[in-house]
């Protein structure tokens, strides 16, 4: 900081050389500001002449190099593109507008510069893949479960329009497995929601799924799969680790997070940008519906040990599971490249798993 | 046009931003934005703005831009709470969130005209502040009139076939007479909802430029609906080309994986990796037509917009941007985000500014010095930041 010059310094400071314009009007006349910080004199083409108090001047803030803008009390205008020349007269005169210069000289500085995007690289990558999933978590907890319900309303229905048939499984084994999921699988706490159990077929496909909403969907060809009960109960209980979990408004909610995101940061939504901000988004979605597969085996595995079933059952369902599955598309090779592009995780890492705890348990 | 006045003067656009520089202006925005959870937005706003404007040069001045932060901060505010609002309803509660989009659809119109008004009243060229005279009733026509009976007359035909399916009419005990005339007034509507579209986009780019004000000064354009068919349809020869040879090429290369892919997804087992070659082509050739789709109308618009754009007798704007050109930039722009994950931003921003700003000139045929500017009421920065966050802004296609 310079101590601002005593007056008797005159006007005589430093010349600026750039255009002065009459208040409102867009006739540019070339001029001259002289000025020590503290007064200025301003020499107009063809004759007119200025002067008066430097910190009555309106001076705008830096930018890059734009021109500045020098209000005068008259509300004529002073352009000028010598900004290291303003800078210094604005520190000379302790300028009320210097203050504006602090974000300047931030842009100004290499650390500040190499700073500043360590920080943003950082924090962006923390909020991606730690703030908003925990962000999702906490709050899929804290929603009512009624939103639950909201979320499922008429997804069963349209899946039995479209992809669904009705069960052909005789009546006894149905019940016999309603009365296992009733009496053994569901929480004791059921956090607001009602557990309901489906059975229905889809072309022959072996497969579970669970709605928000706590409908859970078996389909016939599973249940042909399984050999004995505690296969079923194993598939039930991860569909089930799914619903106590909220799983799927989790990834409402992290899709809410990240098409905000994405607005703020990229400003303006078009085709282009959609597409292309479409794969990461693909990717990192297929990240964490591995993660909630992940923690629904968890679950699954966590309560059959307490039930006092075998996890070794869960390892035999998913094989077989994979095995049906494998039939049509075979190649193991590809089985790495297919796991970053894949919903669930691999299927060997998963039964590993289980015959771990299995093995665990014996002991 | 202005042969017979031999000494008018053609003077360029000049841009003199660089990469560099702008990223350091950028960086230190964005992390002090995320410092302040989003309060300094509104100033990067204004130096980002004030950064593109007073880089912006013709003859011996630059533009600038004179918003305050705390005018966009409330508007931002406001615009912020809304969109949360909206995005958390349309999730959990599907008919409010429509009910809400309805809503913003009826304000919308408005929110394009104040933000019209507020940019060009905060926006200033040699000292004096441009304007925007557009009058709200004609916004509602440009915005939402316009566009909806386009959609209407889109969406007729699947109308009248969701009615004859829900009022149970089998098709065969219809006289052939009245099927006949379905099938005529379905194809008719469909076409003039097609055709209407270059009428659409002339009246709104006619809109936005024709009723800016220099100063006391009024900007003329005289946009041609003739003009705007000619780029419509050959854009259309085009893509019909483009098209066919993208998808004969990928059917050709990866035809048979491709349907071995629908089987492997159908049983469930996965992607073989040949099908995902295919796909990646087939969404880069997608990207590819997005971008060329974006530079057509960007260099077309905006070539023929500028080439009837004057201001009084004193001035007549004009721009000679070329497809392909803006076909590499995009695309190298899109590559160079790819790959830097996003930090090469302000690089791209310049770049694309450069071009755009350069390849525009104008014909000074009076005196500038004439021009003052005028008395404006004060505007709140709402209806701008509104457009901004929900992209309602006028997209004139260039």
């Amino acid at each position: 900081m310079s101590v601002p010059n005593s007056a008797s310094d005159g006007p005589a400071g430093r010349a600026l050389s750039g255009a002065w314009y009459p208040p409102g009007s867009a006739a540019r006349r070339p001029a001259i500001l002289h000025s020590n910080g503290l007064y200025y004199r301003l020499e107009v083409e063809g004759g007119t002449r200025r002067e008066g108090d430097f910190r009555q001047v309106q001076v705008s803030d830096r930018v890059g190099d734009i021109p500045r803008r020098l209000v005068l009390p008259d509300g004529s205008l002073f352009e000028t593109s010598d900004n290291a020349a303003v800078d210094t007269l604005l520190q000379r005169g302790s300028h009320r507008d210097g203050r504006g210069g602090i974000v300047h000289r931030l842009e100004s500085r290499r650390s500040w510069i190499v700073l500043a995007l360590l920080l943003t690289l950082a924090v962006a990558f923390g909020a991606v893949w730690w703030g908003v999933p925990w962000a999702s978590r906490a709050l899929a907890q804290a929603l009512p479960a009624s939103v639950n319900q909201s979320l499922s309303q008429g997804v069963l229905e349209l899946l039995d329009q479209w992809v669904f048939e009705p069960s052909a499984l005789p009546d006894a084994r149905r019940d016999a497995i309603r009365q296992r999921f009733r009496e053994r699988l569901v929480p004791a706490d059921t956090g607001g929601l009602r557990y309901r159990l489906h059975f229905r077929q889809a072309g022959g496909m072996a497969n579970a799924l669970a709605l928000p909403s706590g409908d859970i969907v078996l389909t016939d060809a599973l249940v042909a799969l399984a050999d004995d009960p505690a296969e079923v109960d194993a598939v039930l209980l991860h569909e089930i680790g799914h619903v106590v979990q909220r799983h799927g408004l989790q990834s409402v909610i992290r899709g809410s997070f990240i098409s905000i995101g994405l607005l703020l940061v990229v400003g303006d939504v078009n085709v282009i940008n959609s597409l292309a901000a479409a794969l990461p988004a693909f990717l990192l979605e297929g990240h964490h519906s591995r993660q909630a597969e992940s923690e629904a085996d968890d679950y699954a595995l966590t309560h059959m040990l307490k039930l006092g079933e075998d996890p070794e059952a869960y390892a035999r369902i998913l094989e077989k599971l994979e095995a049906v599955a494998g039939d049509a598309a075979g190649e193991k090779d590809q089985a790495r490249l297919r796991s970053y592009l894949s919903t669930h995780p691999l299927t060997e890492e998963r039964v590993a798993h289980a015959r771990a705890l299995a093995r665990g348990a014996q002991h | 046009m202005s042969g017979t006045l031999p000494s008018v003067a053609v003077t360029p656009f000049r841009f003199t931003g660089r990469g560099g520089q702008y990223f350091r202006i950028w960086i230190v925005n964005l992390i002090l934005t995320l410092l302040t959870l989003g309060i300094y937005s509104a100033w990067a706003k204004v130096r980002t703005r004030r950064y593109f404007l007073g880089n912006t040069w013709f003859g011996e001045s630059s533009f600038d831009y004179h918003a305050t932060p705390l005018m966009i901060l409330k508007g931002r505010l406001i615009a912020l709470g809304l969109a949360l609002i909206y995005v958390v309803t349309s999730n959990l509660w599907p008919v409010i969130g429509s009910l809400m989009l309805l809503l913003f659809m009826l304000v919308m119109p408005w929110v394009i005209w104040r933000s019209l008004r507020f940019n060009s009243a905060m926006t200033s060229y040699r000292n004096v502040r441009f304007g925007f005279d557009g009058r709200l009733a004609e916004s509602y026509v440009v915005f939402l009139l316009l566009p909806l009976l386009a959609v209407l007359l889109f969406l007729l035909p699947f109308i009248g076939i969701a009615v004859a399916a829900v009022e149970d009419i089998d098709p065969d005990e219809v006289m052939l007479g009245t099927m006949l005339v379905f099938w005529g007034v379905a194809t008719l509507s469909l076409v003039a909802s097609l055709a209407m579209a270059p009428y659409v986009h002339k009246r709104l780019v006619a809109y936005v430029l024709g009723n800016l004000r220099y100063g006391q000064g009024r900007l003329e354009a005289d946009l041609k609906t003739r003009s705007f068919y000619g780029i419509y349809l050959a854009y259309l020869l085009w893509f019909v080309l483009i098209v066919t040879v993208g998808s004969l090429a990928v059917a050709g290369l990866f035809g048979n994986t491709l349907v071995g892919m629908a089987e492997g997804v159908n049983s469930g087992s996965g992607v073989p990796a040949q099908a995902l070659a295919g796909m990646m082509l087939a969404y880069v050739l997608m990207l590819l037509l997005g971008v060329w789709t974006r530079a057509w109308f960007e260099a077309k618009v905006r070539n023929h917009a500028f080439s009837q754009l004057r201001l009084d007798d004193t001035l007549q704007m004009a721009s000679s941007l070329g497809v392909g050109r803006l076909v590499w930039i995009h695309a190298s722009n899109l590559l160079l985000l790819a790959f830097t994950l996003g930090l090469a931003w302000p690089w791209t921003q310049v770049r694309l500014s450069r071009y755009k700003i350069e390849s525009a000139a104008a014909e000074v045929q009076g005196d500038l010095d004439a021009y003052v500017s005028q008395q404006r009421a004060a505007t709140s920065a709402l209806g701008e930041e509104m457009g901004e966050v929900f992209d309602v802004g006028p997209e004139l296609g260039f």
